[in-house]
This record gives C-alpha cells, structure tokens and sequence, in this order.
C-alpha cells in the first residue's frame, strides 16, 4: 500500500515552546490512521502544518511523494477540534462559500450540496441561519463541508463530540464509506473506543515526541506482557505448586464453581507450555491471552515517556 | 474565481444586503440634511416676536413728548421696529414680579454702568435668539456714541461717522492675484471632508475588528485558514468592507445631492432674505458662526468662492486619504480583533490606537482658525493624522503639491508596513483561542516564523 502522506522530521517552535520535536510518521493510502496524546503534545500543531496553516521549522512533509504545495489544500478535508460557521449566514449559502474556498466551482457545489443534504435529510435546512441550528444539526453541516471537496485525505480533529450517539453513529457510518471509496483518514481523538474500532495504525505524540506508533496489533503486540488469563477448577494453592520459575502467579479470585486466575509466562514460553503443565493437575476451563487494550497503551507510554523526561 | 475576491465578495455582500445598511444608507443623508437645514431653521426660521422694554431712568437715549408724554427714541435711526423686534421705552424699571406678569419678554436696563462701560443688563422671560441680541446690541451701541459724540464730545455727528473707519480682510494669494482667497471658508469645507473620513476610517475599522472578533469567537477561522491563507482572509475582510464603506459614501453624495437640491429649492426664499440680514449685521467678521456660514454659503455673494474650490482636487484627495487612511487603520483594528477573544477586551488596545485619529480630528477643527501653523505642517505629513488633517491643509492654497505628494507617498509607505505588521500579528492571533494577549506576546507573535 502506497503512502498518501510522509512527515519527516517536522520541528516547531513558538518562542521558546517546542510544539514538535522531529517528528517522522507515514499514512498508508486508504487506510484510518489514529493520531492520539495528551492536551497539548503536539497533535494540532502536526495537523495545522499538514493543512498549511502553519509551516515547520524544520523537516519536509510529503504529499503523494510531492513537498506540500498550496494546490494540495483542494485533496485535504479539515474538521478542526474548534470549529464552527458564520452564524447569521444561510446555511446552503454557507456551504457554497466554503466548497468554493476549498476549489469547486457553483454549479458543481450545489450538485454535490444537494445529494449530500438529500442524503443526510436535511433539505429544508437549506435557507436557515446556522443559529437557528442546533448544535448536532450544525455539527452535520459542518461534516458535509468538510468532506463535499471529495478529499483523498481527510484530518478530523475530535469529530464526534457534540454528536448524540445516533448521529456519532451516522457519522461513524460514512467514514468507513469513504474510506471504502479509497479516501485515507487522519483521526485525532481522546476517544480510544473509536482507536479500537475504526483505526489500523496509530501514532502516539507526547511533549512534542512521537513516542508509539505503527498498526493497531503491533502496538498491542508491543504493550502486551505475556500474560494470560487461566480459569480452572482446582484450589490456588494446586496451582501455586505447578508454577515454579517459568511461570508467575499475579492474580487468583475465586468464584463460586471455578478460579480465575493471571498468570505471566517467561519470555519464550507459549500458552501451549502453560496449558501442559496446569492440565495433569487441574481442570482448565479456558483460557485466553491478555492484550491491553488501547487506553491502557495510551496511559502507559504517555507515563512512561514522562518518566524519562524527568 | 481567486479565493482572495471569494473573500471580498462575502464580506461585502453579507454587509450591504443588512437591513442596517440599507438604512443608513438612506437615513444618513436625510439625517445630514435634517442637520444642515436645522440648523439654519433655527437661526432663520424664528418667527417670534419679542417685546422688549428699554428702561432709560438717565434720559440718554429717549425723549419723552412734551404733549402726549410718550416717550420714544431720541435717535430715530436706532431702535426701529422689526419683523423680530418691538421696543417699547419707560423712565422706570418693572419690578421682578409684574415683569413675570407683564406682556414684555425683555428688559433692556440702561444704567451707569451701560452709560459709562456699555455693560447692559437685560432681563428676560424668554430668551432672545443671536440675531435678536445682535439687533438689540447694535441699538444701544450706536445710540449710546450718538449721545456720547453729540452731548460730551460737543460734534458734528454725521462729520464723525465720516471720519470713522471699520476695516475688513479680504485674503488674496500672491500666487494667485486678481481673486479673493477666503481661505477661512474653504478650510472650513476642508474639515467637512475631514470629519467624513475620521468617521468613515472608525465605523469601517471597528467593523473590521468585529468581524474577526465573529470569525475567531464563531470559531469558523480555523476552517477558513484550511482553505486560504490568513493574510488572504485578512486582506478579503479589510478590501471587501473598505468596499461597503466607498459604496455607503457614494450613495451618501448622490442621495445627498438629491435632498438637498429639493431642500434647496424649498428654503430659497428664507435664504435669500437671511442672507440680507447676515449682511446687514456684518456677522461676517466674527467668522466661524457655523450656521451664519452656512447662510453665507448659500447667499448668492458667497457663491463664488465656493465654486473656486476645486472639487474634482477635494474629491479625488478625499478617497485617496479615505483609502490610505482606511487601510493604515483597519489593519490595525483588525490586529487587533485578532489579539483578543471578545469585544469586550478590546479597549487596552483601542485606546492608543483611536487616539492618534481623535488627535488628527481635533488638529483639523483648530487649523480652521490658524491653518499655516507648524503643527498643522507636521501632522498634515505624519501618516497617522495626515488623513485628516491633510483634508483641510489642501483647501489651503499655499499649501504646495509636493508637500501633498510627500504626504500620500509617507501615508502609503505607512499603510504597506502596517498591513505586514497586522498580518503577522493576525495570523498568530486568530488561531490563539481563550485568551487576551498581552503587548510582550504581540511582539513576541510578530517575531514567530510562519
């Protein structure tokens, strides 16, 4: 898979601020990629110098192998964490203004406006104001404008909140389509279940440091600790004699007809070697292998990385 | 279409479309008129008569009938009736209390005082207007040195007014001889087009400000600057409103034009006869009576000069210095929007940037008065107050061309660096959510790479 969009070695300063520290990171064509971090790492920063609003320091930023140029604004759709329209303006009126800031002509944005607002029922909207809106309907228009350029790159900065989870889902819905469609999603969120569900890689940015990034499995891959989560019947203390030095003990609750319990395994050993040694003693009821889920990461490299920046 | 023009042609159109626009454009000159013509109503159109009393207990400026007791002036050419003015004349005083009651709504009492010194007092129901006191005052004055020439000087009266001389300017350029300069006049014009522009400059430049105060508060900027860069967005905002202003002046003079020509042909009778009594009472030698000028613009007398103007030259300076000006300050208005988070933090910032225009303004109403002084020079050339101040400069005739030419080419050298200096400053600004910048972060923003 070919890479719609290359950072390398992006610095960015403000005073004496450091908002980006030679960052490098690749955005496969087509696929969803999820930049997380903590308020103020460095998130926005990236997405503003990716949209041209601002410009690095230091380090270039390729679009399809070309250095970003003015005309590629017309291929990238922004939905920026603050955002918002002119409230006194018509909505249709609103959203023609900004497809045609964005390089379509008229007539093509009010083709495009009337499949998008037939589609999402939203016609009669047409000649409001945005203040006569509420805030999920204008946050649906604003969704329309930032995708109704057809943008082979599209950089959402928290794009569900504000939205009822109905419309969340909705919106959910027509990111996967377009992604379907052969457009690449940059995602930034503090919404991990959404990581989880939508996106196949992800970067992490931390005190303007990429400090985690690469697809979703291979993170988890990266961030799981052997450990394996065992129910059986049996007593603990059984199973404390079978563990010996290849195996650790680190939890055991009881329940009513079984145990459960977490155990690590030395590097090198598989669940195989586990299951051998627990099945001459023990019943085992299941078994599975604990992979930490996407918030747990987040937490542990952002602590991590602190750590050793103190 | 270049997104730059996109820009200018939403700023203007959302503008002129608003009910408020169309409004003003049509209520200003009206409003305008209203003002002028009131003006000159109220000085001209007083129909009221005024009864008034002169008390003269020292028998120096009445008689009294031997026969019929009456008593009446002792001059004959003073104290005539008018259309304004009856006089009636008494040896005694009225007391307070039967004056309230009484038919006479002035009391003129000739005392020692006025007898001596020419102080006067006069007491009154209902207070008599500038031409009324004028027609009072010249009364008693001439009366008084008629008294004073014929009793205690012991002469010939009519050999004295010979003799006496009243002296009055009439300003001719050396450059430009064989006509009559009336530079008071004209830079009295010139500050009308002063005004203009400082209010045109504040309207539009606040409403500069406004806008991006909207733009940043409506948090839509970030989108837009997705799309354009800040400096287009900031120079689509300034040139599209600059439009709305030069659209709003325009309409102003063609509507103006057409009110007041109706206005015009409505009030010429009153003006031909006020005009007569603005002669009559020399209130030309005090000047700057606004509304006497007016009347005196409008006389046929007054014609001339008013046509020595040249107006293609006032016309052609007024945009030009509208422009400069309006560029110079909506940059900074518009800075500024982008510095804080809402209109209310505005005035730290507003202050030192008003104050220089507020400067100019009044600098123009003084050079009216004294249009050659070296202030006038400085800061008809120095580019924060030359949009005004240049306006009533020009009028002037010795003002010289390259002394204007400096002016525009110092006022435009300004304008270019002051939108450079706010675009840096904006396009850090508008992105800069939450809080209200300080003077040292302003600095430090204009410092920052792009």
């Amino acid at each position: 898979m070919s890479e719609i969009l290359k950072i390398q070695g992006v610095s960015k300063s403000y005073g004496k601020h450091k908002a980006l520290s030679s960052v490098s990171l690749s955005v496969k064509s087509g696929s969803v990629y999820g930049l997380l971090g903590p308020n103020g790492a460095g998130k926005t920063s990236l997405i503003r110098i990716i949209n041209q609003i601002t410009a690095p320091d230091e380090g270039e930023v390729l679009f399809k192998g070309e250095s970003l140029r003015p005309s590629h604004i017309e291929h990238i759709g922004y939905l920026p964490e603050e955002r918002g329209l002119y409230k006194k303006m018509k909505v249709g009126e609103q959203c023609i203004y900004l497809a045609q800031l964005k390089g379509l002509s008229k007539a093509e944005a009010v083709k495009r406006l009337t499949y998008w607002f037939e589609r999402f029922d939203i016609m009669a909207w047409w000649n409001k104001t945005i203040e006569d809106l509420s805030k999920g309907m204008a946050q649906k228009v604003q969704f329309i404008t930032t995708i109704l350029h057809e943008p082979e790159l599209l950089i959402l900065d928290e794009p569900f909140s504000g939205f009822d989870p109905i419309n969340a889902k909705l919106i959910q819905e027509e990111m996967l389509r377009l992604k379907s469609k052969g457009a690449t999603i940059i995602l930034s969120t503090h919404d991990m279940g959404s990581v989880e569900e939508l996106c196949d890689d992800i970067g992490l940015i931390d005190q303007s440091h990429l400090v985690l990034s690469g697809p979703v499995g291979e993170v988890k891959k990266q961030f799981k600790e052997n450990l394996f989560e065992v129910a059986y019947h049996g007593t603990a203390m059984e199973l404390g004699i079978l563990m010996g030095h290849q195996f650790e003990l680190v939890q055991n609750d009881v329940f009513n007809d079984h145990n459960m319990a977490k155990i690590r395994i030395s590097p090198g050993l598989t669940l195989n070697h586990l299951l051998s040694a627990m099945m001459s003693n023990l019943e085992i009821i299941s078994a599975r292998e604990i992979i930490p889920n996407m918030n747990e990461i987040f937490i542990k490299a952002v602590t991590q990385n602190q750590l050793t920046h103190e | 279409m270049n997104k730059i023009l996109l820009i200018i042609k939403r700023e203007y159109l959302s503008r002129v479309k608003k009910k408020s626009f169309i409004i003003m454009t049509f209520l200003g000159p009206i409003l305008f008129a209203a003002l002028m013509f009131g003006a000159i109503a109220v000085t001209m159109n007083d129909n009221s008569v005024y009864q008034v009393l002169v008390v003269d207990p020292y028998e120096v400026i009445t008689q009294k009938d031997s026969v019929t007791g009456a008593i009446y002036p002792r001059f004959t050419n003073h104290f005539k009736d008018s259309e304004k003015v009856i006089y009636s004349f008494s040896r005694k005083s009225v007391p307070p209390e039967a004056f309230k009651e009484g038919e006479y709504e002035v009391m003129l009492e000739v005392d020692e005082a006025t007898i001596n010194d020419g102080k006067c007092n006069f007491y009154y129901k209902k207070f008599p207007g500038e031409f009324v006191q004028r027609k009072m005052g010249d009364d008693l004055e001439n009366s008084l040195e008629k008294q004073r020439v014929i009793d205690s000087l012991q002469l010939d009266y009519e050999k004295y007014k010979r003799a006496k001389v009243s002296v009055s300017f009439a300003d001719i350029n050396v450059e430009n001889l064989g006509q009559e300069d009336r530079t008071q006049e004209k830079a009295f014009i010139g500050f009308i087009f002063a005004i203009l522009i400082y209010m045109f400059i504040f309207m539009y430049g606040v409403q500069v400000m406004r806008g991006v105060i909207e733009e940043k508060t409506n948090r839509i900027v970030e989108v837009i600057v997705s799309s354009v860069k800040p400096f287009q967005l900031m120079m689509g905002k300034v040139i599209g409103i600059g439009l709305v202003g030069l659209t709003q002046f325009l309409m102003w003079v063609l509507l103006s034009f057409i009110v007041s020509s109706v206005g015009l042909s409505f009030f010429a009778s009153n003006i031909a006869s006020g005009a007569a009594v603005v002669e009559n009472t020399q209130v030309m030698q005090t000047g700057m009576d606004q509304a006497v000028m007016m009347n005196e613009l409008m006389s046929n007398q007054a014609i001339n000069w008013f046509f020595q103007i040249n107006w293609t030259l006032m016309i052609g300076l007024f945009l030009f210095y509208f422009i400069g000006g309006y560029f110079l300050y909506a940059s900074l208005f518009a800075a500024i929007g982008a510095a804080v988070d809402s209109e209310t933090d505005t005035q730290q910032f507003m202050a030192p940037v008003s104050l220089p225009l507020v400067f100019g303004y009044i600098i123009s109403a003084m050079m009216i008065d004294n249009p050659e002084s070296w202030a006038g020079n400085f800061f008809s050339v120095f580019p924060l107050t030359s949009p005004v101040v240049m306006m009533v400069k020009a009028t002037v005739s010795s003002t010289s061309v390259g002394m204007i030419v400096l002016s525009m080419v110092i006022l435009v050298i300004t304008f270019i660096a002051f939108i450079a200096l706010a675009g840096r400053i904006y396009r850090v600004g508008i992105l800069m959510y939450g809080k209200k910048a300080s003077y040292k972060e302003i600095w430090k923003w204009i410092k920052y790479n792009p």
